[in-house]
């Protein structure tokens, strides 16, 4: 408890030199204003009893109204002329670090439009090789970037069906969530009828109900398998879910075939190989919430 | 191949299929005999929302691939079902094809070894 005291106070006085250190042109900005304020006043006096100009105006104050008048001015001129040079330096500053970031951001998507488009030529392959590349048919790789999944490629040959959707997708909700936890899900002969498929959403896998009726694809069957980084840790790195519109257009037969697939190997071999570019991403995007990476670039060219 | 534990969970909607409500203890006991008779099979449990006339039967099924353990599954819930009393639908084609799993809804989840 002894220690508190000290440590709070050598605390206080850090964040107090940083708030000064941050914000010292503005101090010295209205330090000077007033100071050039207080020499209007003096000034004012001396011109309103010229007699008085070189007597003390105030019985306890060593100088006469003139020579204070003339110091809060140049006090006041020197204060407003330091802060204005400390502003402009910091404006410098804050230009360069925008500039800089501008920069960083710009070439991360660039480069994340390449990883998305390194992610949806393999996943057309698997799809392709297994039949899969079809208008009822797509499959998306996603990453986790705190509680929320990112979307990082999305493939069907429908160009309804890839469209990207929401930008994030919690963790806790769906068939995503649920495959995530087990490692390999499958799930088939979900509802014909709209209303009734999406009843079952809201229930059963914990879908919001204004999201389950925005929800583009209504998908009866899914599987979904994780790609875990390299043992003894498999960390997850990344889910692909396989959605299809027919009941049974995916299911477990689905995953051994999948996993069996040399361009799955590819698929987890990259995943891995750019673990941290694709957690970069993950977060870009999560703060971003573009429902693509395309989308995002095109904001950033705009920008420019 | 590695073998896997894999747990089904097939669903089955006792308004549309057989009555399968009435026959809940006796199909437990099915699963049960099943279980003790089969090395391959662990874990069956029946769970029933009279309510909505839901059943949803699962078992953790012990398989060298996801196609295997959804037939073997498929077969086991088919044989409780008839055991119990029950009778899985008679159009539908012998367990082991695709088009032949009688359930409503069907999900199958890894189980950790």
């Amino acid at each position: 408890m002894a220690a508190k005291g000290p440590a709070r106070k050598e605390r206080i006085g850090v964040r107090v030199e940083g708030w000064f250190h941050d914000h010292w042109p503005a101090i010295t900005n209205y330090a000077g204003t007033l100071a050039l304020a207080l020499a209007g006043v003096a000034g004012f006096l001396v011109a309103d009893q010229p007699s008085k100009s070189s007597t003390a105006f105030i019985p306890w104050w060593p100088w006469s109204a003139a020579t204070t008048t003339a110091a809060l001015l140049a006090v006041g001129a020197v204060l407003v002329g330091a802060g204005l040079l400390g502003s402009i330096a910091a404006a410098k500053a804050t230009n360069r670090l925008q500039a800089d970031l501008d920069t960083a951001s710009e070439n991360l998507l660039v480069h994340a439009t390449g990883i998305e488009a390194v992610l949806r030529a393999i996943l057309v392959r698997i799809c392709t090789d297994l039949s899969m590349y079809r208008d009822d048919t797509r499959a998306s790789i996603y990453a986790l970037d705190g509680a929320e999944f990112v979307l990082l490629a999305r493939v069907s040959k429908s160009p309804t069906l890839k469209i990207g959707g929401r930008p994030t997708y919690p963790s806790d909700q769906g068939i995503i969530g649920l495959a995530w936890r087990h490692g390999r899900y499958s799930i088939t002969g979900l509802e014909e009828e709209r209303d009734a498929w999406e009843r079952q959403a809201v229930s059963e896998y914990g879908i919001p109900p204004e999201i389950a009726a925005t929800l583009r694809m209504q998908c009866r069957s899914i599987v979904g398998i994780r790609v875990d980084g390299a043992e003894p840790e498999l960390h997850p790195l990344a889910i692909v879910i396989f959605e299809s519109e027919a009941p049974r257009g995916v299911n477990g037969k689905t995953i051994d075939q999948i996993l069996a697939a040399r361009a799955w190997e590819t698929l987890a071999a990259a995943v891995k190989n750019m673990q941290a570019e694709i957690e970069g991403i993950a977060r870009v995007r999560g703060v971003l919430r573009t429902p693509s990476l395309g989308a995002s670039q095109d904001r950033a060219r705009a920008r420019s | 191949m590695r073998t896997m534990k894999i747990r089904v969970t097939s669903r089955y909607n006792v308004r549309a299929h057989d009555d399968l409500a009435s026959h809940l203890d006796d199909l437990m006991s099915a699963l049960h005999r099943i279980e003790q008779q089969a090395r391959d099979v662990e874990g069956a449990d029946v769970a029933a929302a009279l309510t909505t006339g839901i059943v949803d039967i699962s078992a953790v099924v012990t398989a060298d691939s996801w196609e295997e353990a959804d037939h073997r599954a498929a077969k086991v819930f088919a044989d409780a079902i008839q055991s119990a009393g029950g009778r899985v639908a008679s159009d539908a084609p012998a367990p082991g094809d695709d088009e032949s799993l009688t359930a409503d809804i069907r999900s199958t989840e890894m189980v950790p070894a």
